[in-house]
């Protein structure tokens, strides 16, 4: 159960990064629907995941580079493992450790990124 | 900030981002693991419903289409909860219930005015099942439903012995709902059912051996004489005793010497749990002339002398689409004769892709009839569903068959497992598909739609010959693959 409120504060840790990334630089209203509309598209991160397997060469570009540019908001829910304990996860706490580790870094680009914007903005 | 901190926190970037990259691709086979089996059904969910699984939160909109699918289920509305299986199935792969209770609903709750099943929606059943069993490989529940749909519902014994044993080799949950438990013992005994089903009396017997003797192995570790838990282990392993002497003492009754299970019951004090005999030997020494041995001496095994079954039948279509059925049968009462009237190109079907869309233009009908004082047959009216029985194809098959494997153990008591204790002069026929081979009775009509439709009489001309209806079932055996 930890573990599912522990996923969900390193989501909420990067989507708060993003929003202050994106605050740099557009108005309050954009920045909702851009961080929203990110959320989403990070959170079904399986679907663009298996886009990147289309036969499609021009799909699978496109997916691969959503894929690995957008948050993948999606790899920490693990609500699945809580409501279904059967379920395994081969190496479980490598893959919370790697996605802990992911959203610090990601957190981290974002804030250096929203520093660099915010530096150039006249106060 | 001076420039060559914007420039070093710009360097900064590259780093990050090429780790970003490489956890992402370290991280996604991980993800598709526990996503596997999950569609992201966004087409056709409801607007209601729709913002969850963009949010990530699948299970429980899962959740809530599943409680939706119960309303329509206690309304009646039948067909509306397919496509909500459907969805939460692929919405959240790991709801065994919905696997399990979805395939019951398709194998048993069509049906037509007369409480008879829609055999065409039994492959969409067995399909949902084996989707289940892939993507939730390590827990029992799924391959032992597939068994036991497999043994009471298409009485297919190999397939169900093949589905108990794959459910006995995998885990059960605890009360946390951890898969750390050994399958639940039951699973065990039904394995050992579907064998003495299948006539495999040795293994049958040896897997309530091997059940008997985990039994008292838990027996042996409880610790509190007086908690339920205790009280439930020990009631068990006095079932598998009791199951495991019962075949053994049929195993002799049947094919050594009868017993007289009266007599039996009131005077054998032990039996050998090797053999099955019981001791004293009073249980199978003869007591009267008709045993037709002399009394004092062991009587011959019940299957000795084979009776004639004399079967017979005599279908008339009375109207369109009514069948009205005089059969005779010198059997015990309450033995049951199946009744399959089926399209001639009918076969059991096994789906590459679980879609619960069946085709409107087949015709199976299975219906089941008691004997009585040496009779049976009743009406059998399918006039009145003309979307289960369209009768599109121009002959259909009409077979009447009692298997002994299907029977009752007290009509087994007289004829065998293997139907050794009966015969017919007209309609035996020994199937040897099966392993052990079994001796059923049969009766096959091919008949034409103008006969369906009342407009020509039923005769024996059309009766054609077991061997030609046995080949036939051979090539749907062909055609509907074994598991594994």
């Amino acid at each position: 159960m930890i573990m599912g409120v522990v996923m969900t504060f390193f989501q909420m840790m990067l989507l708060g990064a993003m929003a202050i990334f994106f605050s740099t630089f557009a108005t309050p209203v954009v920045n909702f629907f851009l961080s929203f509309g990110i959320f989403i598209v990070g959170n079904m991160s399986v679907v663009t995941e298996s886009l990147t397997k289309n036969p499609n060469p021009g799909t699978r570009i496109v997916a691969m580079i959503v894929h690995v540019l957008l948050p993948n908001f999606g790899n920490f829910n693990i609500q699945n493992k809580l409501i279904h304990p059967e379920v395994q996860i081969t190496n479980e706490n490598v893959f919370i450790i790697q996605n802990i580790v992911y959203a610090i870094i990601y957190s981290a680009a974002l804030l250096i990124g929203a520093i660099i914007v915010f530096d150039r903005r006249e106060v | 900030m001076s420039n060559k901190t914007r420039s070093l926190l710009k360097l900064a970037l590259i780093p990050l981002a090429a780790a970003i990259v490489a956890l992402q691709v370290s991280i996604d086979p991980k993800v598709a693991e526990i996503h596997k089996g999950e569609h992201t059904a966004l087409a056709g969910i409801s607007n209601e419903f729709i913002l969850g699984p963009m949010l990530g939160l699948q299970q429980a909109v899962a959740g809530a289409l599943w409680v939706r699918a119960d309303e329509f289920f206690h309304e009646g509305d039948y067909d509306a909860i397919l496509p909500m299986v459907r969805m939460v199935t692929w919405l959240d792969p790991h709801q065994i219930d919905v696997y399990i209770t979805g395939a019951w609903h398709l194998a048993y709750n069509f049906t037509d005015s007369n409480e008879r099943s829609d055999r065409r929606y039994i492959p969409a059943a067995q399909k949902l099942l084996e989707e289940g069993v892939e993507n939730n490989p390590t827990v029992y529940d799924i391959p032992f439903e597939l068994g036991w749909e497999n043994a009471d519902k298409i009485k297919n014994y190999e397939r169900a012995e093949y589905w108990f044993r794959d459910a006995a080799s995998k885990k059960g949950t605890d009360q946390q709902g951890r898969t750390n438990q050994p399958a639940p013992m039951f699973v065990w005994h039904q394995l050992a059912h579907t064998l003495e089903r299948e006539g495999k009396i040795d293994e049958c017997l040896d897997i309530w051996r091997k059940a008997l003797a985990m039994s008292e192995e838990k027996v042996k570790q409880i610790k509190e004489f007086k908690s339920p838990e205790a009280f439930q282990t020990r009631n068990v392993r006095d079932t598998e005793r009791h199951n495991l002497m019962l075949t053994l003492e049929r195993r002799f009754s049947r094919y050594v010497h009868e017993i007289n299970f009266d007599i039996d019951k009131a005077q054998t004090k032990y039996i050998d749990m090797k053999t099955g005999e019981p001791h004293p030997a009073n249980a199978y020494l003869a007591t009267s002339p008709d045993d037709g041995v002399p009394i004092g001496t062991p009587r011959p095994p019940a299957t000795a002398k084979p009776w004639e079954t004399a079967f017979d039948v005599r279908p008339t279509f009375t109207q369109p689409k009514v069948l009205d059925l005089k059969g005779q049968f010198n059997i015990a009462d309450g033995a049951r004769v199946t009744i399959r009237l089926h399209d001639y190109d009918w076969r059991e079907k096994q789906l590459k892709e679980f879609t619960f869309d069946i085709d409107q233009s087949q015709t199976i009908m299975q219906d089941q009839h008691s004997v009585r004082d040496g009779r049976w047959g009743r009406r059998i009216d399918m006039s009145k569903d003309p979307k289960m029985y369209s009768f599109t194809r121009p002959y259909y098959y009409l077979i009447f068959e009692f298997n002994p494997r299907q029977t009752s153990p007290f009509i087994q008591d007289k004829i065998g497992w293997s139907g050794e204790g009966m015969t017919d002069k007209k309609y035996l026929w020994v199937d040897r598909s099966v392993n052990p081979p079994v001796r059923i009775i049969r009766k096959v009509y091919r008949i034409s739609r103008d006969q369906v439709m009342g407009r020509r009489p039923i005769t024996e001309a059309d009766v054609i010959p077991n061997a030609e209806y046995a080949r036939i079932q051979a090539e749907e055996r062909a055609g509907a693959k074994q598991p594994g």
